[in-house]
C-alpha cells in the first residue's frame, strides 16, 4: 500500500500537472479543438499532443490506442511523460505537422460522421501529414526571419495585430469585471473549498501586484513545486522562445507571455523569469513590424495574459444559470436533442477555464442527482445515494444519440 | 393479486439481474451497452457519470449500469456496488500499456465486501484491433486464476461488430438460472 507521504507527493505532482495543462490551454492555438475547432477543449490525445473537444475525444478513442491515447484534462491523472508530450507538441505545432497538406479552402466538417472521416484521414491515414513541415518551420523560426514574409504571412500578421488590439480592448473591460469579482470572492468564505490548483492557476499573476492576503498560500505552494516543475518547464521555455516567430504566426506575444506566465506561476526564481521576459521581448522585436508598438507589446501582451485569466475565473459564476440550462436540456429525452445539449454543455465548459476541474465535477454531480461534492476533484463526499435513481441515469444516455 | 402476480412472474415471467459494467476509460463500455440495447454502434463520447439501460435476454431483464472510467471518477464506482449481482469488467485488449492498471482496478474492486457474491464477467474487448491480446493473455495479465471463491468468466469481444457480447450474457444467464 502507498504511504501517506507518497500519496501527498502524487497529489502535488498532479496539481503541478494541472497547472501546466491550464497554462497550455491558455495558448491561442489550444483554445480550440485541434480537429473541429470547437471552443475550449478539455480533452487531449497525449501521444499526438493535441487538445480537443469531448466529441472529437470520443472519435479519437475509436481509432485505438496505437494511434491516439485520449485523456481528460481534468478527470485523469497525468504522468510527467504525458505532460511533456503535450508541452512539446500542442495544437499549433500539430497543425503544422498533421495539416501541412490541408487545402487552403478546406472547410472543417461539422457533422459527427464527417468529423470522424476527417480525423481518420488526418491521423490514421495521415493524408495531410508532412514531417518536413514542422522541421522546416522550426528552422525558419530559428533564423528569426519574420520580415521575410510572403504576402500571406504579412496578411496574417496584420490580422494578428488587429486581433491583438481587439484583445487589448477586451482586456480593458475584463479588468473592471475582475475587480468586482475579486472583492466578491474575498467577501465570501466559500472560496476555501476551491482547490489550491485553481488558486495557483488564476491568481499569481495579479496577486503579485496586489500583494494581498491570498498571496502567502500561493507562494508556499510555489516554493514546493518550483524545483519539481523545473524539469518539464525549461524545454517549454526554449521551445517557446525559439519557435514563436514561426511562419503561421501564432501570436508571438501571447505564446511567449504564456510561457513567461508559466514560469511566474511555477517558479520563484527571478532570474529565470528575467531571462524569459527578455526572450519574449526579443522575439517581439523580431516579429513585430511596428517599431513603436513593439516596446509596449511585452507589457500589454503579458497584461493580456494575466487579465485574461481573471476573466476565466469570472465566467463560471456568470454562467451558472447557463450550466443549469445545459444540464436540464440534456435531461430531456429528445433523441435528436441529445447531441445539441451536449454541444451546449461544451460551450459552457469553454468559458470555464481553469476552474473546470471543479465545475466538471459539479456538472457530473448534477447529472448524478443530488450528491454532495466536497469541492475537491477526487473523492466525493458521502450522502450520495447508493443506487442512483434510474430517472437521472437517462440523462447521459440521451446525450449519446446523434 | 400481488402475490399471485409475483408467483406467475416467478414461474413464467422474466428474472431480474443488476449488472455493473466498469473498466478503464476507453475500454468500450458504452459501446457494449448500446450494442446490447440497440443492436447498433453509436457514436459515443467519454462517459462523465453513467449510463443505464435494461436489456432483455433469455427471459432475464438485465439492468446494466455503465459507469465512466476516467481516473478521477473511478472512486465513484463503489457507489454502484450495492445489490450488484454481476460485474462486467471491460478491457481494451489492444492497450498493453494499461493492462496492469486494469488489473489493479479490478482487484481493488473485488476486494470490496459488497461485491463478495457478485459474478465476474470479463470482456476482452477490441479484438478487431491489430495488436490485441487474446483472452488467454488477458486472463494471465489480470491474474484471474488467482481469484478464489469467485465465479468468473472471460469472453473475447468486439463491441463494434457485436462478437462475443451475447456469449457473455449467456454465461450470466446460465449462472443466474443455476443459482435458483
Amino acid at each position: 500500500m502507498t504511504t501517506r507521504s507518497e500519496r501527498e507527493k502524487a497529489q502535488k505532482l498532479n496539481e503541478q500537472h494541472q497547472v501546466i495543462l491550464s497554462q497550455l490551454l491558455r495558448e491561442e492555438a489550444n483554445k480550440h479543438c485541434a480537429d473541429c475547432e470547437a471552443k475550449g477543449p478539455r480533452w487531449a490525445s497525449w501521444n499526438l499532443g493535441v487538445f480537443m473537444c469531448i466529441r472529437c475525444a470520443g472519435i479519437h478513442r475509436n481509432l485505438g490506442v496505437h494511434i491516439s491515447r485520449v485523456k481528460s484534462v481534468n478527470l485523469d491523472q497525468w504522468t510527467p511523460e504525458q505532460i511533456q508530450s503535450m508541452v512539446d507538441m500542442s495544437n499549433r505545432r500539430a497543425k503544422l505537422l498533421y495539416e501541412a497538406h490541408l487545402p487552403e479552402n478546406f472547410k472543417r466538417p461539422q457533422t459527427d460522421q464527417a468529423v470522424e472521416v476527417f480525423i481518420r484521414d488526418k491521423y490514421e491515414r495521415k493524408k495531410y501529414y508532412d514531417k518536413e513541415a514542422l522541421a522546416a518551420a522550426t528552422v525558419k523560426s530559428s533564423e528569426a526571419a519574420p520580415p521575410s514574409s510572403s504576402p500571406s504571412s504579412q496578411a496574417d500578421r496584420s490580422r494578428q495585430e488587429k486581433e491583438r488590439e481587439k484583445k487589448k480592448e477586451k482586456d480593458g473591460n475584463s479588468v473592471d469585471k475582475h475587480n468586482n469579482t475579486k472583492s466578491e470572492n474575498r467577501a465570501s468564505p466559500k472560496d476555501s473549498a476551491e482547490p489550491a490548483v485553481d488558486l495557483l492557476g488564476l491568481d499569481p499573476p495579479e496577486g503579485g501586484g496586489n500583494g494581498s492576503g491570498g498571496a502567502s498560500p500561493i507562494n508556499k505552494d510555489l516554493d514546493i513545486f518550483g524545483p519539481m516543475v523545473s524539469n518539464p518547464l525549461p524545454s517549454n521555455n526554449t521551445q517557446q522562445s525559439g519557435s514563436s516567430p514561426a511562419p503561421p504566426p501564432a501570436d508571438p506575444s501571447t505564446s511567449s507571455s504564456a510561457s513567461s506566465s508559466t514560469s511566474t506561476a511555477t517558479t520563484t526564481k527571478a532570474e529565470e523569469k528575467k531571462l524569459l521576459s527578455k526572450d519574449s521581448i526579443l522575439s517581439l522585436y523580431a516579429s513585430s513590424s511596428v517599431g513603436s508598438q513593439s516596446q509596449q507589446q511585452p507589457v500589454t501582451g503579458q497584461a493580456g495574459m494575466f487579465v485574461g485569466q481573471p476573466q476565466m475565473q469570472f465566467s463560471p459564476q456568470g454562467f451558472t444559470p447557463g450550466m443549469g440550462g445545459g444540464a436540464m436540456m440534456s435531461g430531456m429525452s429528445v433523441p435528436n436533442g441529445g447531441y445539441m445539449s451536449m454541444q451546449q454543455q461544451g460551450g459552457v465548459l469553454a468559458n470555464q477555464g481553469p476552474q473546470q476541474g471543479q465545475w466538471g465535477m459539479n456538472q457530473m454531480t448534477q447529472q448524478m442527482s443530488g450528491m454532495a461534492v466536497s469541492g475537491q476533484s477526487g473523492p466525493l463526499a458521502a450522502g450520495w445515494p447508493a443506487a442512483p435513481p434510474t430517472a437521472s441515469g437517462q440523462t447521459l444516455s440521451t446525450q449519446l444519440w446523434k | 393479486m400481488g402475490a399471485f402476480a409475483s408467483l406467475m412472474k416467478g414461474m413464467f415471467g422474466s428474472k431480474e439481474m443488476r449488472i455493473l459494467m466498469v473498466g478503464l476509460d476507453a475500454a468500450g463500455k458504452t459501446t457494449v451497452l448500446y450494442k446490447l440495447k440497440l443492436g447498433e454502434v453509436v457514436t459515443t463520447i467519454p462517459t462523465i457519470g453513467f449510463n443505464v439501460e435494461t436489456v432483455e435476454y433469455k427471459n432475464i431483464n438485465f439492468t446494466v449500469w455503465d459507469v465512466g472510467g476516467q481516473d478521477k471518477i473511478r472512486p465513484l464506482w463503489r457507489h454502484y456496488f450495492q445489490n450488484t449481482q454481476a460485474v462486467v469488467f471491460v478491457v481494451d485488449s489492444n492497450d498493453r500499456e494499461r493492462i496492469g492498471e486494469a488489473k489493479e482496478e479490478l482487484m481493488r474492486m473485488l476486494a470490496e465486501d459488497e461485491l463478495a457474491d457478485a459474478k465476474l464477467l470479463v470482456f476482452a474487448n477490441k479484438q478487431d484491433l491489430p495488436n490485441a491480446m487474446n483472452a488467454a493473455e488477458i486472463t494471465d495479465k489480470l491474474a484471474l486464476h488467482t481469484l478464489c471463491n469467485r465465479n468468473w468468466y472471460i469472453q473475447a469481444t468486439c463491441a463494434t461488430t457485436g462478437d462475443g457480447i451475447y456469449e457473455g450474457l449467456n454465461w450470466l444467464a446460465m449462472t443466474i438460472k443455476k443459482k435458483k
